[in-house]
């Protein structure tokens, strides 16, 4: 016992002050690998600001968004307010309304029809919305009133005529402008409406611009506002990636706001993208060539009866491996599942009734939410591994691109709204954790989606 | 104040400092690299384990929270030691190698057991020796008379009985008291 302490004890002190100095290629190797390993965490923390910003901007636009949807409604409150004092004012004025019959004018133009035509201004939001009793519940000035003295310039109001009938809308900025007081100027104007009309029908002309971009506005529930919903999937081919599988799966939900006219849009939601892919590594190893049955130990009995020894053999199995190192080239399929944040602006070129075009744009963001294993093709069997390297990075955490791409909106007469969209996305950083390609990851889609208004 | 550099160290080095890195390095490698010299046959594969280790240690600084003075050198001397132990643990897999014993050599040769040991033993010396012992060995000592731990936490730590580990620890012993009873006897028997 003594004895152990004492060889305890030696070598304990022995060894109290020995502090061996590493290689300096260790310290090099080392370095290089910390290094990469900060940078790496660095990168993590840095997407993630760039997380916070997005998020940031994103509150930032909704917040401009609900201002200005509640500097819409105040505004159209007022809006009615000045309507319906006009329309106070006026009437004082207008001893009754009368109904234009421009007989000339339509016997010139459309033979065997009658026009009963009413030219009203500025009808109010519920003559609008029930079109069929607008001329009932209207009770707006009419311009061509005998007692209207008052000079009135189109230029100065945008002007809308309704017919009735074949619910069109024309716009009358094109038709010439004329003062109130000079009875051949109206009827000039009458005219040329009347002769963009099918028969038979009232007109009505508002001046409010307001109520114009209503009727052209592809969303057109003002209790809904300017917002949508939509749910949406995009198959994506992805470019510069090391995988052969380049197909990736998007869906994901989002909702619609549409500003400044319904001309621009800000989109944003959350998805999901789904993509397969495999990480490769290179197996060394020694191949299995079979085993056989060694010896460990003999133990012998002396055999009085016949005097001799008797032995007793103990084997174990033992397996050979041939000392050649081969590799071989593993495969691992797995799943990548990663959070979507798009926040997407747009403008429509055109905005109609029944579709619109437009462009669309903007970042978004990918962070990785999970990767399953699906398949693994290597078997080692009974050969002995010696080490296993892993040949493709691993998928990186977080990523940014940017995705333009071009929309065609289709809207039903009801709610329900179809949207196509083929895009090009164009990715800031490689989807791997190390991957020394110069060329940046790119991938074209389409995007199909189906919402509401 | 060593506490006080060491917790900046460790400041700097959780907010990502290069330069901490070096610092640290310098400063831990050597008493890191003597423990995985302990544990490792070879010199390469001492300055492998303190690479992993350093990596570790790297890895897991963000998480780690000093509770008592320096509580950020044991745990890193146990990351070394526990990193020494996989990696004997992996090259027994890889190698099939798990030590070849020959009993005659740990058992006490009698001419040997009446000489006292020396006092001190180079370090080198001493690492030469334990460096010696077979895998299994050497662990066992090392774990028990090194870092200290009793003979219930090697069974569990790898995951062998607590009898191979007593039988191991003192066949261990019995070993290298040998080695240096024949090392220092030859060592005296050259100077005479």
């Amino acid at each position: 016992m003594k004895e152990d302490k004492n060889i305890d004890q030696l070598i304990r002190s022995s060894l109290a002050d020995y502090k061996p100095l590493p290689e300096a290629k260790s310290k090099e190797r080392f370095l290089d690998s910390a290094t990469a390993i900060l940078a790496k965490s660095k990168g993590n923390s840095f997407s993630w600001k760039y997380l916070a910003i997005a998020a940031a901007i994103l509150f930032g636009l909704m917040g401009i968004v609900y201002y200005y949807i509640a500097d819409n409604n105040s505004q159209k409150i007022n809006n009615e307010l000045t309507k319906t004092e006009n329309n106070i004012k006026v009437n004082d004025r207008i001893e009754s309304s009368q109904e234009i019959n421009n007989n000339t004018s339509v016997d010139e133009t459309k033979e065997n029809n009658t026009f009963n035509t009413e030219i009203i201004d500025t009808p109010t939001d519920e003559a609008i919305n029930k079109e069929p009793n607008l001329h009932s519940t209207y009770t707006g000035l009419q311009i061509h009133s005998n007692n209207d003295n008052n000079s009135k310039n189109l230029d100065n109001k945008t002007f809308i005529a309704k017919d009735n009938a074949n619910k069109e809308i024309i716009n009358t900025n094109k038709l010439t402008p004329y003062s109130l007081n000079d009875v051949s100027q109206r009827d000039q104007f009458t005219s040329q409406i009347i002769q963009k009309t099918s028969s038979n029908t009232h007109l009505y002309v508002t001046a409010d611009i307001e109520e114009k971009k209503r009727h052209k506005r592809p969303y057109s529930d003002q209790k809904t506002l300017n917002m949508a919903y939509s749910l949406n999937y995009s198959p994506e081919f992805v470019f510069n990636i090391i995988e052969s599988n380049k197909i990736m799966h998007n869906i994901g939900a989002d909702v619609h706001f549409k500003l400044f006219n319904n001309k621009y849009l800000i989109r944003t939601g959350l998805g999901a993208s789904v993509s397969k892919g495999y990480y490769e590594y290179a197996v060394d190893y020694n191949e299995y060539l079979g085993s056989y049955s060694g010896l460990d130990s003999i133990s012998f009995a002396w055999d009085e009866n016949h005097y001799h020894l008797l032995p007793t053999y103990y084997k174990s199995e033992r397996e050979v491996f041939d000392t050649a190192i081969q590799t071989d080239i593993s495969r691992v399929y797995k799943r990548f599942t990663y959070l979507r944040l798009p926040l997407v602006l747009g403008y429509d070129f055109i905005t109609k009734e029944t579709y619109s075009l437009g462009i669309r744009f903007g970042p978004v963001l990918s962070v990785l939410l999970n990767n399953k294993t699906l398949s693994e093709d290597y078997n080692p069997d009974k050969d002995k591994i010696i080490q296993i390297n892993q040949i493709t990075p691993d998928r990186i955490n977080t990523n940014w691109l940017l995705m333009a791409g071009i929309n065609v909106g289709i809207y039903s007469k009801s709610k329900l709204f179809f949207e196509l969209e083929p895009q090009f996305s164009y990715y800031f950083n490689s989807v791997y954790q190390k991957y020394d390609s110069s060329k940046p990851p790119f991938s074209v889609g389409i995007r199909l989606s189906v919402g509401i208004k | 104040m060593q506490d006080t550099i060491e917790q900046a160290l460790i400041n700097r080095l959780k907010k990502g400092d290069g330069e901490a890195l070096e610092e640290i390095y310098d400063l831990y490698a050597p008493v890191l690299l003597s423990i995985s010299m302990r544990y490792m046959s070879c010199r390469e594969d001492a300055e492998d384990v303190v690479h992993d280790s350093f990596i570790k240690i790297l890895k897991g600084i963000k998480k780690f929270k000093p509770r008592f003075e320096g509580a950020f050198e044991a745990w890193i001397k146990r990351i070394t030691v526990n990193t020494s132990i996989n990696f004997l643990r992996n090259k027994a897999k890889m190698t099939g190698i798990n030590g070849q014993i020959h009993d005659a050599d740990t058992i006490p040769d009698p001419s040997t057991i009446d000489i006292d040991l020396p006092e001190k033993m180079e370090p080198e010396t001493a690492i030469k020796l334990i460096r010696e012992l077979p895998a299994g060995y050497r662990t066992v000592l090392n774990l028990y008379v090194f870092e200290r731990f009793s003979h219930k936490e090697i069974a569990t730590e790898l995951n062998i009985s607590v009898n191979t580990s007593k039988s191991q620890l003192s066949k261990a012993r019995a070993l290298l008291r040998k080695k240096v009873i024949i090392k220092y006897t030859l060592q005296q028997t050259v100077e005479k």
